[in-house]
């Protein structure tokens, strides 16, 4: 094991993008520390499904200076390192009950061939209870909810036992239920000194489901403690012209009851 | 038709086309996950090409224009190189998957049919029967080719188990496949592989034009009817045997009917039965 000194991720002077030559993110260089939990904000098209698809290599043109997971490369981490896709990307209908799909997150420690033992077995079990779908084990995918399949894709992480969480609009989507006890779920994982970077759209709740953030508009505009980076300037500058009504209904929200 | 009219022959084509029902459908239900399901059509199509030249070449070298494995190999080689054409060139961006699918089989296609008139025009290929190529015979099924269909599905069978993990979270997710570590290039050649193999194995019966249906539309049935993905898989390959037998007994029953045509139809009704059961199941869209 590496020592608790080395950054859950760095990143530095990472280019990355679809076609030679046109990179959806530049220059990109941060470091999450263990146990932080960062939301990863921006506006459409800014690239930050671009950034975290890159560093775990399934963007076809990448270029970066230095990509470390737990302090190593990513052949070396994968089974340290969750990922877990849209939601949307996915698709439902596939012929699987949910422990099956959970039990897919014990794959990157078994690889091909290695049968999963009972031990490894009831781990995934473990997952799907953590995220309170006990009760569905055997149902169909296509049948869950949106906010189920969501558990179930979080369950998956669970069950590899990861340390480090990369998690693709989590929240996009789902019922209210769904968005407290999955942040409720994640805190938990921090708690436990794991990492956690996700890609998040909404604004207004990026307060109150991380600690830091990092905010992207095909370059990172600011970086740090989510009060530090959500400021009008920065907003501003990441948003364009539609930033002053996305600043001012922030504002209004966190002067509001819930903030 | 009664059962003292099936005779030793119709047996053996029996078994034959139901051996490759049931493989086209086992096979059919990952390459239908993976959402490749025009492929086996690129497939199709692409063999025949590879099957003139293989007709030509064997003329060539004294062989006989005729030889089973020759065609069988020039077959695959073309389909083959057509299959791995799609994704190549749909990496391109510019086209997409569809776009490709489209050129590819068309292009393939074309030069087979510009082949096949030369080989029309040859004197021992004068009563080559291009019209049996597309649309499928069971009528020359001997017991080699059952044994061959045999051994295929086999061996088949047992890569489908021994990669049943990687294929189902290739098809599943392939984001989270790639991020885990698995071998999603190998994978997808494998599956590649057995579908060309199914295809040209099937290709005599079912004719090349119509053989994607025993590939894709037996698997299609069962994904209605639900399940997990070794559920699914049993059933598809049942499916396409029973409907590769329905298709076998109607063509001898109504002289004329092409084996194919007829082993489509089959695997159609099969398909619109089931269509009811996965609209049940699926309730409220997802």
């Amino acid at each position: 094991m590496s020592g608790g000194a080395t950054p859950a991720l760095e990143t530095r002077g990472l280019s990355a993008g679809y076609l030679r030559d046109e990179p959806v993110v530049r220059d990109i260089s941060f470091t999450l520390a263990r146990g932080s939990m960062t939301a990863l904000i921006g506006p459409n098209g800014a690239g930050k499904s671009t950034l975290i698809k890159a560093m775990l290599g399934l963007v076809p043109f990448v270029t970066a200076e230095r990509i470390a997971f737990l302090g190593t490369d990513l052949a070396t981490a994968r089974d340290r390192v969750a990922y877990i896709p849209q939601r949307s990307q996915i698709d439902w209908n596939f012929p699987a009950c949910a422990l099956d799909i959970v039990e897919m997150g014990l794959y990157p420690s078994l690889g091909l061939f290695r049968r999963a033992g009972r031990e490894t077995r009831e781990k995934a079990r473990v997952a799907l209870a953590t995220v309170g779908l006990a009760d569905s084990a055997r149902a169909q995918i296509g049948a869950l909810s949106g906010g189920q399949q969501q558990r179930v894709l979080v369950a998956r992480a669970l069950a590899q036992d990861a340390e480090l969480f990369i998690l693709d609009e989590p929240f996009a989507n789902i019922d209210a239920f769904t968005e407290t006890s999955l942040a409720e779920v994640l805190r938990g994982l921090r708690d436990r000194g794991r990492t956690i970077l996700a890609v998040h759209h909404d604004l207004r709740s990026v307060r109150t489901h991380f600690d830091d953030a990092i905010l992207l508009s095909h370059t990172i505009v600011a970086q740090g403690a989510v009060a530090q980076v959500m400021t009008d300037a920065t907003l501003a500058q990441a948003y364009g012209f539609h930033a002053e009504g996305r600043a001012e209904d922030r504002a209004e929200h966190h002067s509001g009851p819930r903030a | 038709m009664t059962a003292g009219a099936i005779g030793a022959n119709t047996l053996g084509v029996l078994v034959g086309c139901m051996l490759f029902g049931a493989l086209a459908g086992a096979v059919g239900t990952f390459v239908l996950a993976r959402r490749r399901a025009l492929v086996a059509d690129v497939a199709g199509h692409a063999a025949l090409p590879g099957v003139a030249l293989a007709f030509l070449a064997g003329e060539a070298l004294g062989l006989g224009g005729r030889t089973p494995w020759l065609l069988l190999l020039g077959g695959a080689t073309t389909a083959l190189l057509a299959a791995w054409c799609v994704p190549a060139l749909s990496r391109l961006r510019r086209i997409g998957p569809d776009g490709a699918t489209a050129v590819v089989l068309a292009g393939f296609f074309g030069l087979g049919a510009v082949l096949f008139s030369i080989v029309q025009g040859h004197p021992a290929g004068s009563q080559g029967g291009l019209r049996t190529l597309l649309f499928g015979s069971a009528a020359a099924m001997g017991r080699a080719e059952v044994v061959a269909l045999l051994a295929l599905a086999t061996v088949t069978l047992a890569l489908l188990i021994v990669f049943l993990r990687g294929l189902t979270v290739v098809a599943f997710d392939e984001d989270f496949a790639r991020s885990a570590g698995l071998p999603v290039r190998g994978l997808d050649l494998l599956l590649t592989v057995l579908l060309v193999a199914t295809v040209v194995a099937g290709m005599q019966m079912a004719g090349i034009v119509l053989v994607v249906a025993m590939v894709i539309t037996p698997a299609a049935a069962a994904r209605n009817l639900g399940g997990r993905i070794g559920s699914v898989t049993a059933i598809a390959a049942i499916l396409g045997a029973v409907t590769a037998a329905a298709g076998v007994i109607a063509s001898r029953a109504v002289a004329g009917v092409p084996t194919g045509a007829a082993m489509t139809l089959a695997a159609t009704a099969a398909f619109l039965i089931t269509v009811p059961f996965g609209r049940l199941a699926r309730g409220s869209p997802a």
